[in-house]
């Protein structure tokens, strides 16, 4: 690429040749350290195309720690930055979460202030949703003018503890219409107390959950029971087992479909 | 080791056992487990992982199964630094340390050549690590491999595993976001 049509002769400004590349090639080295933050980071600083290219995989992945949003005051924050930059459609997994030892923020309805359910609603190209300690329950009835706007394009759900009963839990799982992947984690020996169910609740949707069920620390089989008769079974093809407390129940279920089996899911955090 | 003790504990406890009869399942073609486990086997722990393995396999009988994958971490390498350190996470290792690295990893294959014996299947090494380390780790298990395939062989009955990097597993490190 030479610059001001100049003739090649007199041209003294040439564009480094990266600048020249065709898209196609640029996403292609792209991809291939989508997962290498650091070095994405240098290539969005290259010229614009490579920002184009580097930024959706830059920006893939996003962590809302729980805590932090249990705040009282309005300030400027970095998710309302990046809201106010247009890059949230940009995130395709999204965690929220708890890392408190002895005492957990629940993600209630009460941290839902302006400053957060507008970059909230922003996420609207999720393709993976990981929460911790959700209390369901704060959310009802009105849950779908929190979460509404993830059905769509939502494949995967991972829920660490979640605050509910077996019903309310299913029928947020069945706001889902295109789950493929659903995930619990419990801490060690996870309660098998249940509280009390309102069976009136009915989810939306069955959703065809065909792809990974992660059980990790799951004491709950009653919640695994009721999710297999109110969806008319489950069909997982792929499982991940760590800790559970009756294996048998999932690994009946899925007899027909079961794929692929994990015995002890990876580290979460991946590292 | 925590982490390992509890999962030997949960997995091999033969109260346990029963439920991991994997016999009703007609279309299971792949059997995925961590590779450090069978590290805490051969660094001398009670061989109840390789017993509790073996019982799986035995339970087997799907006709489509035809695959063990073990999952190697970044914490599977002594070369790689744990989570949290500075980056980029390798520590630098002698020629000496390396090599043991490697002799570690082929006396995981050994011990991954028993299970042979309850049936047959294709051994995949994956390497589910950061990018930047997939490189270092895939080299210590091809080289493990070799050492393996130069002193023991490999046949039909146990077949050259397949070494392959896996970042699919891996959460890409997204920005943390903190308000406070």
């Amino acid at each position: 690429m030479r610059s001001g049509g100049a003739s090649p002769e007199t041209s003294t400004t040439l564009s480094p040749p990266a600048v020249g590349l065709p898209q196609e090639i640029i996403r292609s080295i792209i991809n291939y350290i989508a997962y290498d933050t650091y070095t994405l980071r240098a290539c969005t600083l290259t010229c614009y195309s490579w920002y184009i290219a580097a930024a959706p995989h830059l920006h893939y992945a996003h962590a809302i720690e729980t805590r932090s949003l249990d705040q009282r005051v309005w300030r400027p924050n970095p998710l309302w930055s990046m809201y106010m930059l247009g890059l949230l459609p940009l995130v395709r997994k999204l965690q929220v979460i708890d890392n408190g030892y002895h005492h957990h923020v629940w993600l209630s309805k009460t941290l839902f202030n302006r400053c957060v359910l507008h970059p909230f609603l922003a996420f609207t190209n999720l393709r993976k949703l990981e929460m911790d300690f959700l209390d369901i329950p704060s959310f009802l009835p009105n849950i779908r003018r929190y979460f509404g706007h993830f059905p769509p394009t939502v494949r995967s759900l991972t829920l660490r503890e979640p605050k509910g009963s077996r019903r309310e839990i299913i029928y947020f799982i069945g706001l889902f219409q295109h789950l493929q992947d659903l995930g619990f984690r419990y801490g060690w020996g996870g309660s098998k107390k249940e509280p009390a169910d309102d069976t009136t609740l009915t989810p939306p949707f069955i959703p065809p959950l065909r792809g990974w069920l992660t059980l990790c620390g799951f004491a709950r089989m009653g919640l695994l029971k009721d999710m297999i008769n109110l969806f008319g079974g489950i069909r997982f093809r792929f499982m991940s087992l760590h800790s559970v407390c009756d294996t048998r129940i999932p690994l009946d279920a899925c007899a027909e479909t079961l794929e692929v089996l994990l015995l002890e899911p990876t580290d979460p955090y991946g590292e | 080791m925590t982490c390992v003790r509890v999962l030997a504990n949960n997995f091999a406890a033969q109260s346990f056992l029963r439920d991991f009869d994997l016999s009703q399942n007609k279309v299971l073609r792949t059997l995925k487990f961590p590779a450090s486990p069978i590290n805490y086997v051969i660094n001398d722990g009670p061989p109840t992982t390789l017993s509790f393995l073996k019982y799986v396999l035995s339970t087997i009988t799907s006709p489509a199964f035809s695959q063990i994958i073990v999952i190697y971490q970044n914490y599977d390498f002594h070369g790689i630094k744990p989570r949290g350190s500075d980056w980029p996470p390798f520590r630098e290792l002698s020629e000496a340390a390396r090599a043991e690295e490697t002799s570690r990893h082929r006396r995981q294959l050994k011990m991954l050549r028993k299970l042979h014996k309850i049936r047959d299947f294709q051994l995949v090494l994956s390497a589910s690590v950061s990018g930047c380390v997939a490189e270092y780790a895939t080299r210590v298990l091809k080289e493990a491999v070799a050492e393996e395939k130069a002193k023991n062989g490999f046949d039909n009955h146990f077949p050259e595993p397949v070494v392959l990097y896996d970042p699919h597993r891996i959460q890409r490190p997204g920005p943390r976001i903190s308000l406070t």
